[in-house]
């Protein structure tokens, strides 16, 4: 997936969550401003199929670095939550 | 850091982010329109949709700006909070850090606020950086006819005034006035030389064209605290009648508080009345006025030089040897020119020991952070940035700044009120020192400075260092390696560099301070009072009872019990005023205008040679037999004798004194002793010829010549040398003196040896305080290394425990220790010579008898620093020797 504009984002995120996550445009735009602060995506204007302006975010090096750490820790969370749980069960 | 910049920038460039914003949700939007209208909908329905489904715009719009904005906000409150809570949870490490920063911060804030009053800020007049003054030499006087031709002729100027020196007696200002007469320090001025300055007077008004011509009323301005002492600030004071000198003068004006005229000469001026120059006007040879001008509009310093070279020289070619060394100068540099080195090194020196001071605090936040690496490692692991991390610091270290700089401004006050009543008296302007918002913005500027100065090392270590090994290490805290303690031994010798070139500053005084008080005055100052009689507008001021009154003073103070020898001069060496005069020797060509032999002219009563203990070299005193109808005599000094008859003896020739003013006749005087060199008034110009004439064979100076110059010579400085504390025998003195008439006004009382303290007052005022400089950072350089070592010590617990079991002698320790610290010392002390042979140069006009890079000092100061540092370095020396290996190696 190449860069994406935020309605896409919001778009693809709801779509693949199947409509479990809806991001409010609200909630949504903070966060890209806080990525792109970090560095981690960067947003070029640039035109939409129908001709419309819009922003297209896309990750950057450090970014995919982050996601790659950040994924990795969340599995090792996320594993080590379901094993506690299912101890306990 | 990039990313640093560009939050800054985001702070900044909130408009463009306001309007990238705007444009975001305008796309949003019109793609949400696009998609609605693929669904079906109408461009206007999908249009409302769109609008409906994004929801409330004003809200998203708030959300976004506080995510933009909110970072450095709660950043910089959370740094805040933190930093306080981390130096509350160390009060031993904060308050000796603090304390360092306070007295850096308040000693420099002090002495900026001395520089501020005294050199920075402009004099209280209007304008008053196009005001100049025109003097030979710069200083010199002016005779009036010269400053009649260059106020006519030169064309600069918008005004050009002249002063003289003048200092009436007062009296009861009518009969019923019982208050005793006083001695007063005025000014003459021509009539628009207040009005020049454009300072309005407080009441009344300014003199006005006409009141400088002869004839007219004697008129009279006075200063305020003149005003409020002998007049009680009663504003029913303009139009009074008071008596100066016994004539009649209507006050017409005050001025306001503060207000001060002249300000680099006859500085203690009370009161102003105008001059009248026709009795002088065509007088080119007497040097008496002070001149000065303002500049026209328009007009630089460089032009006005310019015209006034042409007016001189012409005048030069016209009137030979007259005109000569003509100065135009800024009037402010003839005001600070004389403390403003001396002060701009103190504030260099003060700027050291707050260098010291910031090195120090340097390397104990060094140690703090190596010990908090832990709590940084665990920071940085949940995610917090480099540059966070030193912007966490950073704020840190501000705090503590801050702190310091709070208890800085109650010392800076404190400072500041010592160094007004310590400072010589002679400080100009010192009465205005206070802290004002210059002051208060160099402290705030100091502050941040200083901070970075100190955090930013801390922070950026904080910052490098390795996190995750550190975790994993257990925050063993010896993973800092080379780096880091290359830094503290860089810090630790950068301290003793600078303690260095300033106790090289400090040890040149010293020297130089004692220099100034080996030398010999020439007489015997101790035991001697003096004060100023002044008999102008009394009764013994009448021709022929002047002369009676000082032969009988004189002889009542000899019967004081306790009084071994009682004389009189007109001025005393070192503390008095200096007269030339030009002279004509004997037996040679009469000079040319301009290349007379010139001496300093003093008139003595007998027994002043006694009573000051000015040894006769040769041939005899005057005596009370060189009256009036004996034969005239003169005595001279050593220098004259060498200057004017080189090889010869000179008992027995003669002189005589030019430039007596109109209807002086020639006099031939005969030498008749030579007496030793005295100070002339100071301690460090070489010697000059003297001259001593009887004062019983100087009508002017009894009040029965015809000269001009006999308005000047209405007062006898008594020397009365005793057997006991001469400041014991003044009631008696002032005494005898009131038994004659109380009318007398009695002034300057002083002791020979306060008027020689006075003459060193400078040179020691900037001993001391370079010398307290110099030990305090003497004291932060040995902290500093003591810390240094013992933390090295610390860390290497381990290590040279190691060495102990493998059979390593206590000696080969302690050498170890010694020889790391003392290295570091070397190394600053190496680089503080190189630094010391620099800047001392700049102290050479401040230093007598001692060269800027004297060896001696330099040994003496080098030999001072290592032993400082050698025990510095022994109390953590013995500590490491004392290490037991078992114990040393089980505790890690």
């Amino acid at each position: 997936m190449g860069p994406q504009h935020s309605y896409a984002i919001a778009a693809r995120l709801q779509q693949v969550s199947e409509d479990l996550l809806y991001l409010n445009q609200g909630t949504l735009y903070p966060a890209l401003v806080r990525l792109e602060q970090q560095g981690r995506i960067k947003g070029t204007w640039s035109k939409t199929e129908s001709n419309r302006d819009a922003k297209f975010y896309a990750l950057t090096k450090a970014g995919e670095k982050t996601l790659k750490q950040e994924a990795l820790r969340w599995r090792r969370i996320a594993g080590l939550v379901e094993r506690l749980l299912s101890e306990g069960a | 850091m990039r990313r640093f910049f560009k939050r800054v920038a985001s702070l900044f460039g909130a408009v463009r982010a306001e309007n990238e914003l705007e444009r975001e949700i305008e796309s949003h939007l019109g793609i949400l329109q696009d998609n609605f209208e693929k669904s079906g909908l109408s461009p206007a329905k999908a249009k409302l949709a769109a609008r409906r489904s994004y929801g409330n715009v004003e809200s998203v719009k708030e959300l976004h700006r506080e995510t933009r904005s909110y970072m450095w906000v709660e950043n910089l409150v959370r740094d805040v909070g933190y930093g306080w809570r981390s130096l509350s949870h160390t009060p031993g490490f904060t308050c000796v850090a603090a304390i360092a920063l306070a007295l850096g911060i308040g000693a420099n804030t002090a002495i900026f606020g001395v520089v501020n009053a005294v050199i920075l800020q402009p004099l209280a007049y209007r304008d008053s950086d196009r005001l100049v003054t025109i003097l030979h030499n710069g200083t010199g006087p002016v005779a009036t006819a010269n400053y009649m031709d260059w106020r006519d002729q030169s064309h600069a100027f918008e005004t050009m005034g002249a002063a003289d020196y003048w200092s009436p007696n007062i009296s009861g200002d009518d009969r019923s006035d019982s208050r005793p007469a006083e001695h007063l320090f005025g000014l003459k001025v021509t009539q628009n030389m207040l009005p020049m300055l454009g300072v309005q007077p407080l009441l009344g008004r300014l003199f006005v064209k006409g009141e400088d011509r002869e004839g007219s009323k004697h008129e009279v301005v006075l200063s305020y605290a003149l005003w409020q002492r002998r007049f009680n600030g009663d504003r029913n004071v303009l139009g009074k009648l008071i008596r100066l000198d016994g004539g009649a003068y209507s006050v017409i004006g005050v001025m306001p508080r503060g207000f001060k005229f002249a300000p680099f000469w006859a500085t203690h001026t009370e009161l102003w009345a105008p001059a009248t120059l026709e009795a002088t006007v065509h007088e080119r040879g007497g040097n008496h006025l002070r001149v000065f001008a303002r500049l026209k509009p328009g007009i630089t310093l460089a032009q006005a030089r310019a015209d006034m070279a042409a007016v001189t020289g012409r005048l030069e070619k016209q009137y030979p040897a007259t005109n000569r060394n003509v100065v135009v100068r800024p009037l402010k540099e003839n005001v600070v020119g004389n403390v403003e080195t001396p002060l701009l090194m103190m504030l260099g020196a003060v700027g050291f020991v707050l260098l010291i001071a910031c090195a120090n605090v340097a390397h104990l936040m060094l140690a703090r952070t190596s010990g908090r690496q832990r709590e940084i490692a665990v920071r940085a692991a949940l995610g917090a940035g480099k540059v966070r991390l030193m912007a966490q610091f950073l704020t840190e270290s501000l705090l503590l700044a801050a702190i310091g700089a709070g208890a800085g401004v109650l010392l800076a006050f404190a400072g500041i009120k010592a160094l007004v009543s310590l400072a010589p008296a002679d400080v100009p302007r010192v009465e205005l020192v206070t802290i004002d918002a210059h002051v208060l913005l160099f402290l705030i500027c100091a502050t941040g400075l200083t901070a970075v100065a100190f955090g930013l090392a801390p922070a950026m270590q904080a910052a490098a260092g390795n996190f995750s090994e550190t975790v994993k290490e257990g925050g063993r805290g010896n993973s800092s390696g080379k780096r880091r303690s290359r830094l503290r031994g860089f810090l630790v010798a950068s301290e003793f560099a600078l303690a260095f070139t300033l106790l090289i500053g400090a040890g040149l005084m010293v020297r130089s301070f004692y220099a100034l008080q080996s030398v010999k005055t020439g007489f015997n100052p101790h035991n001697v009072s003096t004060m100023v009689v002044s008999v102008a507008g009394t009764n013994e001021a009448e021709p022929g009872r002047r002369r009676i009154f000082y032969q009988a003073l004189l002889e009542r103070l000899k019967a004081v019990p306790g009084v071994k020898a009682a004389g009189g001069i007109n001025h005393l060496p070192i503390a008095g005023d200096l007269w030339d005069r030009n002279l004509e020797i004997g037996g040679r060509p009469r000079p040319r205008p301009g290349e007379a032999p010139n001496a300093v002219y003093r008139i003595v009563m007998p027994g002043y040679f006694e009573a000051m203990q000015l040894p006769i070299m040769k041939g005899r005193a005057i005596t009370y037999g060189d009256g009036a109808t004996a034969p005239a005599v003169v005595m001279i000094n050593q220098r004259a004798a060498e200057r004017f008859w080189p090889g010869e003896n000179p008992i027995g020739k003669r002189l005589q004194l030019l430039g007596g003013g109109e209807g002086s006749r020639p006099n031939w005087l005969t030498v008749i002793g030579v007496t030793a060199n005295a100070r002339l008034d100071d301690m460090v110009s070489p010697p000059y010829p003297e001259i001593y004439v009887a004062a019983l064979q100087t009508p002017e100076f009894m009040g029965e010549g015809t000269g001009d110059i006999g308005v000047h010579m209405t007062y006898l400085t008594l020397v009365v040398r005793s057997n006991q504390n001469p400041a014991n025998l003044v009631p008696q003195i002032r005494h005898v003196v009131e038994s004659f008439d109380r009318a007398l006004p009695i002034s300057q009382v002083l002791t020979m040896d306060e008027a020689v303290g006075l003459a060193t007052a400078q040179p020691r005022f900037e001993m001391w305080l370079l010398a307290s400089f110099g030990a305090l950072a003497t004291i932060l350089a040995a902290v500093g290394i003591y810390g240094v070592m013992n933390y090295a010590v610390s860390q290497r617990t381990r290590e040279i425990g190691i060495r102990i079991s493998l059979g390593a002698g206590r000696s080969e320790i302690l050498q170890m220790v010694m020889s790391q610290g003392m290295k570091q010392a070397a190394a600053g002390i190496l680089a503080g010579v190189a630094a010391a042979m620099l800047l001392s140069r700049l102290m050479v006009k401040m230093l007598f008898g001692v060269q800027p890079n004297d060896p001696f000092t330099f040994l003496g100061v080098s030999t001072i620093l290592v032993l400082t540092a050698a025990a510095a370095i022994a109390i953590p020396a013995r500590k490491a020797i004392r290490i037991e290996p078992v114990i040393a190696l089980r505790t890690e």
